[in-house]
């Protein structure tokens, strides 16, 4: 029994490191042009007005903004293809689809920054309330090693800006955010409707029991607000073969170590120290797997 | 006008110095207080230099500056303080490659807003100087003296009010020194400049504690409040009730399967909005958690044990302690805030039910010498080391040795070290731990230590008694049960190991940023504690300093290595906050010798001295240089033992501060009447001092760390008293019998004085962390050694009688 658990829990952390492989085998994705063409500065000013964030821009602003995303997505890919041998193309087109610039808020001074966004040296913003924006590399390497599937049912303990559940709706099938700063996620809270993102829900208040009231568990838990222990409540609602993140470190620093959780067969709970997002995969089985081969979509 | 308005503008100096790092520390994070002192040093330096320069205007001039100075230090010092609370300065986005040049410039904006004052406030102090050559002495112990009686005020009001009112408060000796010009028209002013400027700085106070700091999050949740807030010189104490907060522990991931309950709610204790402690919400009894605690395994082990906690956790390690099994706990718990609240309750916290088994102590990790020998296990707390910087004492080999020489013999010792950060801390304490054991004359250390892990937190466990099977049959079914790693014992199969690892720890190169995924899972930890134990260099060694914590060198957060400067500043965004203080001091140093060059350089383009007098520059270079230098190296290792020994940080940072510079201004008042070779002879007695403390004070401190409070209080002001007299000496000493009064050297002398002073910290700091303190104490004597070698009084007089 013992030698079954061990080599099952061998093959467990195995298919872990293996996961951003399997995408491997997936076409290779490609940047759309026009990167998002249903969205339109009409679009984004209403979008914002409906969110209770009032914004004003020109036309040519916006278009700069949006020259500059083909440059930032094609910065992603070569990024998460360094990092972990591919870039899964439902994040790069999540990616492409969810504007970041309607997400660079800060939400204490009530001022919008727009055309910060996609900056060719990514880097934290401030929104306020000691939270941030992380940088959008940082948050690619995340939202990949999470390894969303169409499907999946996703919890994220920190909403933020909303951009991360923004990004991991357009993958799964909903996705559940808990902001604890009560003003934050209050204003955070209207931004989902106004983009169509119905499938996204948050609220204010203690992650630490996670989300309870959803039936069956969830594939993906992000917990941003650890402190000496995972929550132990979270790991009861993470369905078997699920992964719970949680980054260690400020977003300001960018530095940040992430922690990548599973549950076995027996319920048993193992975790990979993942330093990736800031340092470059060495040897290993990155280099001694081929190289996938392209297929075409 | 006499000297009084001198002495109120020292204190006022000192005062603020002292109130601006504590704002930092506040604000901000304290390793930033460094940089305060060094814009302070800065400014005094540089009026030092411009006062050589403008000597013969400002002598002139002399008295009507003195009388307009102080309205304008009110003015600089409130706007000044004004600008530093609107500055945005984020620490964090320095540590940030993208963003951190950004900062530089906010940290540039500090420099204009605090500059005009120190510097306003070194004119005044050097201008007292010169018009007062004749009584140097005099006025040196005003000087000193009130910066002294300036440190103790800082003291005294942290007892009442936050570190955001100190400043305003201390603008009153300003305020003060200003009414001392009995010219009717400047005292109105003053006294309008004093009210506008505290009307401002109170009513519209925009000083806040910055949103990178741990108590930002939870103070603005739903239904957050503050239950208890502590004002003290040790730090601001607020008490938190929401819903965050949770006991500090670290807990296995397999509570649930183990039917176990999480750790319960609390309320959260932060002291300068970094949180320390738990306190306890409710009035549960029990710790029905504790089973799945990393830290529960010694319990196991030894059923009914007599236990020593270092540290109370807030009260929650006792009833962990109760609830594993322990017999009788003592828990040794230097916070008087936190002792306070475990025993009496604080804002509503639940205080600990009094026990006859439980014995709670106020003592610090040393003072073992007052608890009966004979405990079965000595338990560190894991959120020790945190709660005040003296507390890192316990995780040197000396403190460590002590705790393993009152076990029994088959007792446990019980290490916590957090690898969330960097797992090579615990291949530090692991070396600390062999140095110890090889000090109590172990003779295989590697057989007496266990450790095993979580994915963030690791114990080692240290036994008089070699592992047994028995007991390593225990460790491993331990950690088997709660998805914990076990790390090494003296046999431990680590490649066999690999394929029952719950936490994968994959290796991580620091210098080349490489992430060796080629065996996963693995255990990197694992990987190297074994090379270290088994004698060997472990791979993490080529990038830490992996050299046993030891009294002379205490810090903890000292794991990377100044030279390999270029790696550690490429890989500065994962650096944990407390390894900061290392390079801010290394910013610091390089600013300050810049500086110093500087100022050494006046000389050479001052007004026409003499070229014979020009040629004795060099002497008095190096006796004011080395003067400036000896002066803070010696003031540097008082303040940091003092702080060991009192267990207090804040308390032997005033102590030590406030009697150095009285006593050192007793001593300028006697140097007057010092015969004309008491230079040589009193440097001369000043190294051998050093040398004497340098040699005795770690028998001394450690023999005597169990005396009660007020004892240790006066042992070390007979220690500190007698050294300044003799450090008060010197410089007044040089200034008067050198020649160099009525001359320009005088205001410059004050400036290279200062200068160096400036370069003395950080210089210090590094030197202690490098090489540690018994180092820098020789330095100084060296110093002082140098002083009398280089002669400057003699090489001046003679040059005099001969022309």
């Amino acid at each position: 029994m013992t030698e079954l658990v061990s080599l099952s829990r061998r093959a467990l952390l195995g298919s872990a490191l293996a996961a951003p492989l399997i995408g491997a085998a997936q076409a290779e994705w490609a940047i759309p042009k026009p990167v998002n063409p249903n969205w339109t500065l009409d679009r984004y000013l209403k979008a914002m007005r409906e969110s209770g964030r009032q914004m004003n821009m020109s036309q040519q602003a916006f278009d700069a903004i949006q020259a500059r995303k083909p440059a930032a997505l094609a910065l992603i890919e070569s990024y998460l293809k360094a990092h972990l041998g591919h870039a899964d193309p439902a994040v790069m087109q999540a990616f492409a689809e969810v504007p970041r610039e309607y997400y660079h808020y800060n939400y204490e001074w009530h001022s919008a920054t727009p055309s910060e966004a996609y900056e060719d040296k990514p880097k934290p913003w401030a929104i306020g309330y000691g939270s941030a924006l992380s940088d959008y590399l940082g948050q690619a390497y995340m939202s990949q090693v999470c390894a969303p599937k169409p499907g999946d049912i996703t919890l994220e303990i920190g909403t933020g800006s909303g951009f991360q559940s923004s990004l991991l709706s357009r993958i799964a099938a909903h996705s559940y955010s808990i902001e604890i700063i009560e003003p934050l996620g209050q204003q955070v809270a209207k931004v989902f409707k106004p983009l169509g993102y119905d499938n996204v829900q948050s609220r204010v208040g203690d992650g630490y029991y996670g989300w309870p009231e959803v039936q069956g568990g969830f594939d993906i838990i992000i917990v941003t607000c650890a402190a000496q222990y995972a929550p132990p409540d979270l790991f009861k609602q993470l369905k078997p073969g699920g992964r719970m993140l949680i980054p260690i470190g400020q977003p300001f620093k960018r530095g940040q170590v992430l922690y990548v959780y599973r549950r076995d067969q027996n319920g048993k709970i193992h975790s990979r120290r993942d330093v990736g997002v800031f340092f470059i995969p060495m040897t290993g089985a990155m280099m001694k797997t081929p190289k996938p081969s392209v297929t075409p979509t | 006008m006499g000297l009084l308005p001198l002495f109120l503008v020292s204190a006022a100096a000192t005062g603020i110095e002292t109130a601006l790092t504590r704002y930092f520390a506040l604000s901000k994070y304290s390793e930033y207080g460094y940089w305060v002192i060094s814009i302070v040093m800065v400014g005094l330096a540089l009026s030092g230099v411009v006062m050589a320069l403008c000597r013969e205007w400002a002598l002139r001039h002399g008295q009507a500056i003195l009388r307009v100075l102080p309205l304008l230090m009110l003015i600089a010092g409130g706007l000044g303080y004004r600008f530093v609370t609107q500055n945005p300065f984020n620490p964090l986005l320095l540590q940030n490659s993208t963003t951190w040049s950004s900062q530089l410039g906010n940290i540039g904006l500090y420099y204009l807003a605090l500059l005009p004052f120190f510097f306003l406030i070194g004119a005044f102090i050097s201008l007292s100087f010169m018009l007062n050559e004749s009584r140097i002495g005099r006025v040196y112990a005003a000087d000193l003296i009130g910066a002294g009686l300036g440190a103790g005020l800082v003291l005294f009001l942290s007892f009442y009010l936050s570190p955001f009112r100190l400043v305003p408060a201390l603008l009153a000796p300003v305020g003060l020194a200003a009414l001392c010009v009995r010219r009717w028209p400047l005292i109105l002013a003053a006294i309008a400049a004093f009210f506008a400027v505290e009307s401002v700085l109170i009513f519209d106070d925009q000083a806040t504690i910055s949103e990178t700091k741990g108590i930002y999050a939870p103070s603005h949740t739903q239904n957050s409040r503050t239950l208890a807030e502590v004002l003290s010189p040790r730090g601001v104490y607020d008490l938190l009730d929401d819903f965050t907060e949770r006991a500090d522990v670290d807990v296995s991931n397999d509570a649930g399967l183990m039917n176990l309950p999480g750790p319960p709610r609390t309320f959260g204790l932060y002291r300068d909005g970094t949180r320390i402690a738990a306190l306890p919400s409710d009035d549960a009894r029990g710790a029905a958690y504790a089973p799945a605690l990393l830290g529960a395994l010694p319990y196991q082990l030894l059923p009914q044990a007599r236990v020593l906690l270092i540290g109370s956790g807030g009260g929650f390690r006792v009833r962990e302690a109760l609830a594993l099994g322990a017999a009788t706990v003592d828990a040794l718990e230097p916070d008087p805030v936190i002792r306070h609240a475990v025993i009496a309750g604080l804002g509503g916290s639940t205080p600990l039910v009094p026990d006859p088994h439980v014995t709670l102590w106020n003592a610090g990790p040393l003072g073992l010498a007052r608890l009966k020998p004979g405990y079965d296990l000595i338990d560190i707390s894991s959120d020790f080391l945190d709660q005040a910087e003296a507390n890192q004492a316990a995780f040197t080999s000396e403190a460590i040795a002590a705790d393993y020489g009152i076990l029994t013999r088959g007792g446990i010792l019980s290490i916590p070290v957090s690898i969330r950060d960097f797992p090579a801390y615990a291949l530090r304490v692991l070396a600390t731990v062999e140095a110890a054991l090889t000090a109590r004359g172990v003779a295989d250390p590697a057989a007496h230590i266990a450790v095993y892990r979580s994915a963030w937190n690791v114990r080692i466990l240290v036994s008089p008694e070699p592992w047994t099977g028995q007991r390593v049959k225990t460790l491993l079914k331990f950690c088997d049960d709660r998805s914990f790693d076990v790390v090494y014992y003296k046999g431990f199969d680590v490649a066999g190991a690999r394929a029952n690892i719950y936490n994968d720890l994959p290796p991580v190169d620091f210098a080349s940023g490489e992430v060796d995924n080629s065996i996963s899972p693995d255990d990197a930890l694992a990987n190297e504690a074994v090379v270290l134990m088994a004698g060997g260099k472990p791979p993490s060694a080529a990038d830490f300093d992996l050299r046993p914590i030891k009294i002379d060198r205490p810090a903890y957060y000292s794991l990377l290595k100044l030279s390999q400067l270029g790696t550690v500043l490429r890989r500065l965004e994962i650096l944990p906050q407390p390894e900061i203080a290392q390079l801010v001091n290394v910013a610091v140093l390089v600013q300050a010798a810049l500086f110093a060059v500087f100022v050494l350089c006046i000389p050479f383009f001052a007004k026409k001295p003499p070229n014979r007098a020009r040629l004795k520059t060099l002497p008095l270079i190096i006796g004011f240089s080395a003067l400036g230098l000896g002066f803070l190296f010696i003031e540097i290792v008082f303040i940091d033992r003092a702080s060991l020994y009192l267990n207090d940080r804040t308390l032997g940072f005033a102590l030590v501060l406030t009697a150095m510079l009285v006593f050192s201004g007793l001593g300028s008042l006697l140097a007057e009447r010092a015969p004309p070779s008491g230079f040589a002879a009193i440097a001369g007695l000043i190294a051998l001092s050093c040398v004497l403390v340098a040699r005795g004070e770690q028998p001394v401190l450690l023999a005597t760390q169990g005396w009660p409070l007020y004892a240790r209080l006066c042992l070390l002001m007979a220690a500190i008293a007698p050294i300044s007299l003799l450090l008060g000496m010197p410089f007044p000493l040089l200034l008067a019998r050198g020649g160099v009064t009525g001359s320009w050297f005088l205001p410059w002398a004050w400036g290279l004085n200062g200068a160096m002073s400036v370069v003395a910290t950080p210089l210090a700091n590094l030197l202690a962390l490098q090489s540690g303190f018994k180092a820098v104490l020789l330095c100084a004597a060296m110093l002082y050694i140098i002083c009398v070698v280089a002669d400057p009084t003699r090489s001046w007089l003679s040059e005099r009688k001969a022309s």
